[in-house]
């Protein structure tokens, strides 16, 4: 419809720890041996070898469906794949980092923004589904928490890092496709959602109700 | 949003003044996975006599009142720390804002917890599936079925709901197998009348309550009293002085009350039905949309287009609620300056109000410390209330620790409260004594063996207390 979201700032910093993760999690690929925190949290499970790797976790590219029914392209760009060798099974994986006090209740995935990480990694299960492989319903989080309490900085960022376990049910995600391709296709632009839920919404109501006399 | 689910079995009703002898907690996702569990029991505090009626109601036997794990502090202290490890979350359970909640905020003040109010703070919020019970029967009639007692009411205890809609409740009255079912008749309601799951997250926390309550305006109301639960179609008016919204019920038009000074409105006002009813936005008291009160006689005789009216003449005269306001704030003053009573320590909850920057600063400290280090605080408390607690916890914990004289102040005090024949509001010994008369007899009119040697068992218990508080 043209309209695009507000931009933000960009996360390099957190791209950069992604980027990092990678690395590792490409050297336990290469060996293929449970990436060392995973080894420590007794999950044994080691990235997944597959020569479409790179392009599945390549922003803009990543892993794609096309969900013919309501004639949409779905693409989701994975951080990592982990495989059970023995049930073949995979687990899509997602990195997140950032800063925050409560670092011990984040593996308990309770705040509302949490949802959104969740729905990400259903998502890439869905995709990972359809593209014919078998899928654990276990998926995980690399949480890694910005530790603020060393009185010396030393130019080092260290990070207290969780391994969280994640239950999949995409079940929601072809009804939500559906859903969406109902919205594309009505002639009225639908009114703003829960300003509560949503930033944007309440932004552009406000700005409404501003404007209107 | 993550679900806790919680219950808790204690020694008495009154929740000022029990013993919390089981916690269970469990955490689950939205979809009612488990994610994490929590259950542990304590033993009796050495102050508190039991009642036989909720003892025999859970079963828990002497044995564990003072062979139990923790002590009442323990649990208190590992109960904060559970919940507040798991974040955000709605906490849940059956007649849980009204008991167990109480009790738990009751049992962190005393043992010196400096954040009591953890399960309310946004971003945490909490339900209830009493209440979700009683408006998922009003809305569908057929999402639950109901025991329906001898006089004609849909029963809504938890062992009742279970039994009536297929829900395994294994060890019930005990709080683990009471969490488990209450879990599952959640997801039974949540699955049956969704839009009042939904709604139920959406007013869980009283900030999103009123938020709701104002910006609806006129709202639907599941009221409950004499055993049934009704419509009511209110329109919002004003917060009182306790906080709680006060609403004009839209099945009476306010025309003929507007001219009314201020004596004869008064007057009119205490009249039942009451035309101005209460909400209470901190208690999760159920608020849908306006239309199903209004799909309801009476207001659906009435009709939409004459209750809207009724609504914008309130909206158009503001010195009308403003009187209604200042009646009802006035009311609430008289009845606070009649009630006079100087309450004890336990009962100050609400009366004191929030512990000063400095007594918070002390509790922290508190549970930093060791226990021979914790008797050297009496004089640091602000709040006399703090140094009365401090004193209880340690001749209940750590008793040796005491000097002579504030052991004796602490035993003198209880020995008062527990030998007491006045009507007052916690278990005594004279109430254990008729208590065991009463059930003696009914236990031996039945011929119940077991029943009496547990009798008999809570009797020792209870008279070797008493050796320890002498009759004053």
């Amino acid at each position: 419809m043209g309209i695009k979201d507000l931009k933000g700032l960009p996360f390099r910093l957190n791209s950069a720890t992604d980027t990092l993760l990678k690395k590792t999690f490409d050297v336990a690929r290469k060996k293929q041996v449970p990436h060392r925190y995973f080894k420590k949290n007794n999950i044994n499970l080691v990235p997944f070898k597959h020569e479409k790797m790179d392009e599945w976790r390549e922003n803009f590219q990543g892993i794609k469906y096309e969900y013919k029914k309501a004639n949409l392209m779905v693409q989701g760009a994975v951080d990592d794949i982990l495989i059970n060798l023995k049930t073949k099974a995979l687990s899509p994986v997602e990195f997140k980092s950032t800063q925050t006090k409560d670092g011990e209740q984040t593996k308990y995935l309770g705040k509302p923004h949490h949802k959104f990480w969740k729905n990400q990694l259903e998502v890439y299960g869905y995709l990972l589904e359809k593209n014919g492989f078998k899928i654990s319903e276990d998926s995980y989080i690399v949480f890694c928490n910005g530790d603020i309490s060393p009185k010396d900085w030393k130019e080092n960022l260290q990070f207290d890092v969780y391994v969280i376990n994640y239950k999949m049910d995409y079940s929601w995600v072809e009804p939500t496709l559906d859903q969406i391709k109902k919205l594309l296709l009505e002639k009225k632009i639908p009114d703003f959602s829960d300003p509560d839920e949503c930033d944007m919404c309440r932004f552009l109501q406000d700005q409404k109700e501003m404007r209107s006399p | 949003m993550n679900l806790v689910v919680g219950d808790i079995e204690t020694s008495e009703n009154n929740v000022n003044m029990l013993s919390v002898l089981e916690a269970s907690f469990v955490i689950y996702d939205e979809r009612f996975k488990e994610l994490e569990s929590f259950h542990e029991s304590a033993r009796i505090r050495p102050t508190c006599v039991p009642s036989l009626g909720a003892c025999l109601t859970t079963g828990i036997r002497t044995d564990k009142l003072v062979g139990a794990n923790n002590s009442s502090f323990e649990l208190a202290t590992k109960i904060h720390s559970t919940l507040s490890k798991w974040g955000s979350y709605c906490t849940i359970g059956q007649n849980f804002i009204a008991f167990d909640n109480e009790a738990l905020v009751r049992m962190f003040h005393k043992s010196l917890i400096p954040d009591i109010w953890l399960l309310k703070k946004l971003p945490k919020k909490m339900m209830d599936t009493l209440f979700l019970a009683r408006a998922s029967k009003l809305i569908d009639n057929k999402s639950l079925n109901c025991e329906v007692s001898p006089k004609g009411s849909d029963l809504f205890k938890l062992e009742s709901l279970c039994k009536m809609n297929g829900i395994p409740h294994e060890n019930s009255h005990s709080s683990a197998g009471d969490v488990h079912a209450t879990a599952l008749l959640a997801k039974l309601i949540k699955e049956r009348v969704p839009k009042l799951w939904e709604q139920g997250l959406k007013i869980a926390h009283k900030m999103d309550a009123k938020k709701f309550i104002e910006s609806n305006k006129i709202v639907s109301h599941v009221a409950y009293f004499y055993g049934k639960s009704r419509w009511y179609g209110l329109k919002f008016c004003f917060y009182n002085n306790f906080d709680y919204a006060r609403l004009w019920d839209l099945r009476v038009s306010p025309e003929d009350y507007l001219n009314l000074n201020y004596q004869d409105l008064k007057k009119e006002l205490s009249k039942t039905p009451k035309v101005i009813r209460t909400v209470k936005p901190s208690k999760f008291d159920i608020c849908m949309d306006y239309s199903y009160a209004f799909n309801f006689e009476p207001y659906s005789k009435i009709g939409e287009a004459e209750l809207r009216r009724r609504a914008t003449i309130l909206d158009s005269n503001p010195k009308f609620i403003e009187l209604i306001r200042t009646i009802d704030n006035d009311s609430i003053e008289e009845k606070q300056t009649m009630d006079q009573t100087e309450l004890i320590p336990e009962f100050r909850l609400y009366k004191d109000g929030f512990a000063s920057k400095k007594d918070e600063e002390t509790m922290k400290l508190f549970h930093k410390m060791e226990w021979k280090d914790r008797a050297k605080l009496f004089d640091r408390w602000e709040n006399k209330k703090y140094a009365w607690f401090n004193k209880v916890l340690l001749f209940e914990e750590r008793p040796e620790l005491l000097s002579k004289s504030v052991f004796n102040e602490v035993r003198d005090e209880f020995s008062k409260r527990l030998h007491t024949t006045e009507d007052v509001n916690w278990h005594t010994f004279p109430k254990f004594a008729k208590e065991l008369v009463d059930y003696g007899t009914k236990f031996e009119k039945e011929k119940d063996e077991k029943k009496l040697q547990l009798l008999n068992e809570y009797d020792s218990y209870v008279t070797e207390m008493e050796k320890k508080f002498p009759k004053p």
